[in-house]
């Protein structure tokens, strides 16, 4: 059977690549749990994930008919996780402002909606740049900040400011 | 031996005595020879003397009778030729005096010649030299207001080009320093811009701005695969 990221709650939920990183070593740590797991699975699983990604992670199992207490069907489970977080994209956005919660959350959903769901950002942050931002994606690369408009504006050297 | 040697001497003396013989002849005849001639001379020198004064005396008679003749002569004529030597001297006297007018009349004009012929040339040497003075002057002005308009050109060319270059380096200090002001004044404005900016753009702005930033990449096909 074949299976989407966005069938996968556990992957939707992600937005940036620091959340794909703290997930990669979650799901290391539950490799290292496999094998070890008895009947007090839950606990040992609710240990290594938060909340939200708990409940991703049981809906996907339902969704998935796999057994949360199986160790063959975690493992299953996780190495299907790492196959697909190899698909991701990133889009590196470098921001003058460090970006709220919910500024991330608007920029996340432009991406999904306007790009696609695979693309996690990649933020930045450079007080520097004033306003606006820096765009790098797929090797290629945009300066959009306040800064450089202003620079061709008065068309001088940088190093003046 | 003995008797050729004896025999030897024997006739050495005898011709030794011969020669002694013969020497003292000759020195004898020689001797009065001498006093015959030292007598002939005396004769002979005095006749001469006597002869001269004799001939002496007979000039100084005739002398005498010449003189005394001239003297009566003299005698005679002597008023005569007072007379005709105090004409001769007369005549002399006016001849001279003639002879010095004319001379004098000669020097005179001569002398007027020469004034003339001197005045005549000395002022021809002064409208010479006037002349050469003037042309030389009237060249000497000339070169001088060549030269001072020569000088007054290349004055004038040297000043331009000082001031053209000086106007040349004030321009160029102009431009500089309007760089140097238009930067800091650029450099200023975008300090005092990005500080307002900093200070005005609210998290709001500064989503909106982002969204913009997305759209507009979105626009260049910045996300396109």
């Amino acid at each position: 059977m074949e299976i989407s990221n966005n069938q996968l709650k556990i992957l939707s939920a992600l937005i940036t690549k620091t959340d794909l990183f703290d997930l990669e070593e979650k799901i290391e740590i539950l490799t290292s749990l496999l094998g070890k797991i008895d009947t007090n699975y839950e606990a040992q699983i609710k240990a290594v994930l938060d909340n939200d990604s708990y409940d991703a992670l049981t809906k996907d199992f339902q969704d998935l008919n796999l057994k949360l207490n199986s160790s063959t069907d975690l493992e299953k489970y996780l190495n299907l996780i790492k196959e697909k977080v190899q698909s991701f994209k990133f889009l590196k956005l470098t921001l003058a402002i460090n970006a709220s919660e919910e500024l991330v959350e608007t920029i996340s959903y432009w991406i999904t909606k306007n790009i696609g769901q695979m693309v996690l950002i990649d933020l930045n942050f450079d007080k520097s740049i004033i306003a606006g931002g820096l765009i790098e994606y797929e090797g290629k690369y945009k300066d959009f900040s306040i800064k450089s408009k202003l620079e061709k504006y008065f068309k001088i050297n940088p190093a003046l400011i | 031996m003995e008797i050729i040697n004896i025999f030897l001497i024997f006739v050495s003396l005898a011709l030794l005595i011969g020669l002694m013989s013969v020497l003292y002849f000759y020195l004898k005849l020689f001797k009065k020879l001498a006093a015959q001639e030292k007598e002939l001379k005396k004769h002979y020198l005095k006749k001469a003397i006597t002869e001269a004064s004799e001939i002496v005396e007979e000039a100084g008679q005739e002398a005498l009778d010449i003189l005394s003749a001239s003297n009566s002569v003299n005698q005679k004529d002597q008023s005569v030729l007072d007379e005709v030597v105090k004409q001769i001297a007369q005549d002399q006297s006016s001849f001279l005096k003639a002879s010095v007018d004319q001379l004098m009349q000669e020097f005179r004009a001569e002398l007027q010649q020469v004034k003339n012929y001197n005045i005549k040339t000395l002022t021809n040497v002064s409208k010479d030299i006037e002349s050469n003075t003037s042309s030389q002057l009237t060249g000497y002005v000339k070169a001088l207001e060549e030269e001072t308009v020569e000088s007054e050109k290349t004055i004038n060319k040297k000043i331009d080009a000082s001031y053209k270059m000086v106007q040349d380096e004030v321009i160029e200090y102009k431009n500089e320093q309007l760089k140097k002001i238009d930067a800091n004044i650029e450099s200023l404005l975008k300090k005092i811009s990005i500080e307002v900016l900093e200070r005005t753009i609210t998290p709001q702005d500064h989503k909106d701005i982002i969204l913009k930033m997305l759209e507009e990449a979105k626009s260049e096909s910045l996300f396109a695969n």
